[in-house]
């Protein structure tokens, strides 16, 4: 399995790239009054509104940084069939691909109820390495919200 | 991974193959782009901050609707020959290189320009303009800045000729293409398909099944 791998505060993440819509440069994105505090912004891709998550701020670390390498990642809405509905994920040192072999031994997550879930955790060389899934690394109230913003039925 | 350590020094200008070449990781990697040490050199300019105005040339790129590519469409390769802006398709374009020497071939002269060396293989090359009866001066003359050699493929026939400038690989709607005005040389016109305007440039797309026939029998 090749992995997109990037960095959510200090844990190396890595993301099925066949998840993966596209990788885009952090835009300048505006910050919605009233929105969650999880929402980094919305930007408009190609006409269409398109919500971005600072996993960093949502996992409870610092926001993540202005840097190049700092880019969004652009996955389809769990749930909509025809995949019109995209959202977007803001990390760090979205810069690498990674070959991880299918079945490869891993731990899963120990998460609070609520809490965010960065997926299961392998091996990675001497570091540890956490398996992103995108249907499990929003709390369900965060869930929802893109579900009911994307007009997708819940 | 190796436990190279990674140094905020630039030891590719140093020990590497920028320096004396001492260094002894130069063994396993033979050039220092192979080396973990100088790709995570590389990666540190990511870790700069975005520079001013990219968010939002970005946030402009990305908010602007999808081209409707809709329709018939052939990339071409736009270049200039003399004074005259010509296009071929792609699909018989090998390769675009720098300008190499070309060897003449005693007793032979006309279209055939001579031998060139292309990673290691002859080609003949030939003068377009000639193939073509391009006589018209070049508006700017060719200079090494701009000047290329392109080689072309199809079947088992492979030419090189040398070109003044090539601009770049454009989309053209199969619909757009105009037929060539009567001012352009007989010649011209046998092995042209039209023209297309390019940046209020009129440009010749070349038939390339007519144009491979013409250098086959031309030098048999």
């Amino acid at each position: 399995m090749l992995l997109l791998t990037f960095q959510i505060g200090p844990e190396a993440v890595g993301l099925d790239i066949r998840r993966v819509r596209e990788v885009i440069p952090r835009v300048r994105l505006q910050r919605p009054t009233g929105g969650p505090a999880w929402l980094a912004g919305v930007f408009v891709y190609h006409g269409r509104v398109v919500p971005v998550i600072d996993l960093h701020q949502l996992a409870g670390h610092a926001p993540c940084p202005h840097h190049l390498s700092s880019r969004i990642i652009l996955l389809p809405v769990a749930g909509d069939a025809a995949g019109e509905h995209l959202y977007g994920i803001l990390a760090a040192q979205v810069a690498d691909l990674r070959e991880v072999p299918d079945g490869v031994p891993a731990m899963n997550s120990l998460v609070e109820d609520g809490g965010i879930d960065l997926g299961s955790t392998v091996a990675d060389g001497g570091g540890v390495l956490r398996l992103l899934d995108p249907e499990r690394m929003l709390p369900a109230a965060a869930r929802r919200q893109i579900l009911l913003a994307a007009g997708v039925p819940a | 991974m190796t436990a190279l350590p990674v140094t905020p020094t630039d030891c590719w200008n140093r020990i590497g193959v920028r320096g004396d070449r001492s260094c002894p990781e130069l063994v396993q990697h033979v050039h220092c782009q192979n080396c973990p040490v100088f790709g995570a050199a590389g990666r540190r300019f990511l870790d700069a901050p975005a520079p001013v105005g990219y968010q939002d040339e970005w946030a402009a790129r990305l908010a602007a609707p999808v081209e409707d590519e809709g329709g018939d469409r052939e990339s071409v390769l736009v270049f200039r020959v003399g004074g005259e802006w010509l296009a071929l398709s792609v699909h018989v374009l090998v390769e675009v290189s720098n300008p190499k020497p070309v060897h003449r071939v005693p007793h032979r002269t006309g279209i055939l320009a001579g031998l060139v060396n292309v990673r290691g293989e002859l080609h003949l090359c030939v003068h377009l303009a000639k193939v073509l009866g391009i006589t018209a001066p070049a508006e700017s003359p060719t200079t090494p800045a701009t000047g290329r050699l392109l080689l072309v493929r199809r079947d088992a026939d492979r030419w090189v000729f040398p070109v003044d400038a090539v601009d770049q690989v454009h989309r053209l709607p199969r619909g757009e293409l105009r037929r060539s005005p009567a001012t352009v040389s007989r010649a011209a016109a046998d092995l042209s398909r039209g023209v297309f305007h390019h940046r209020n440039l009129a440009v010749g797309v070349l038939d390339e099944r007519r144009l491979f026939e013409v250098l086959r029998t031309k030098l048999r």
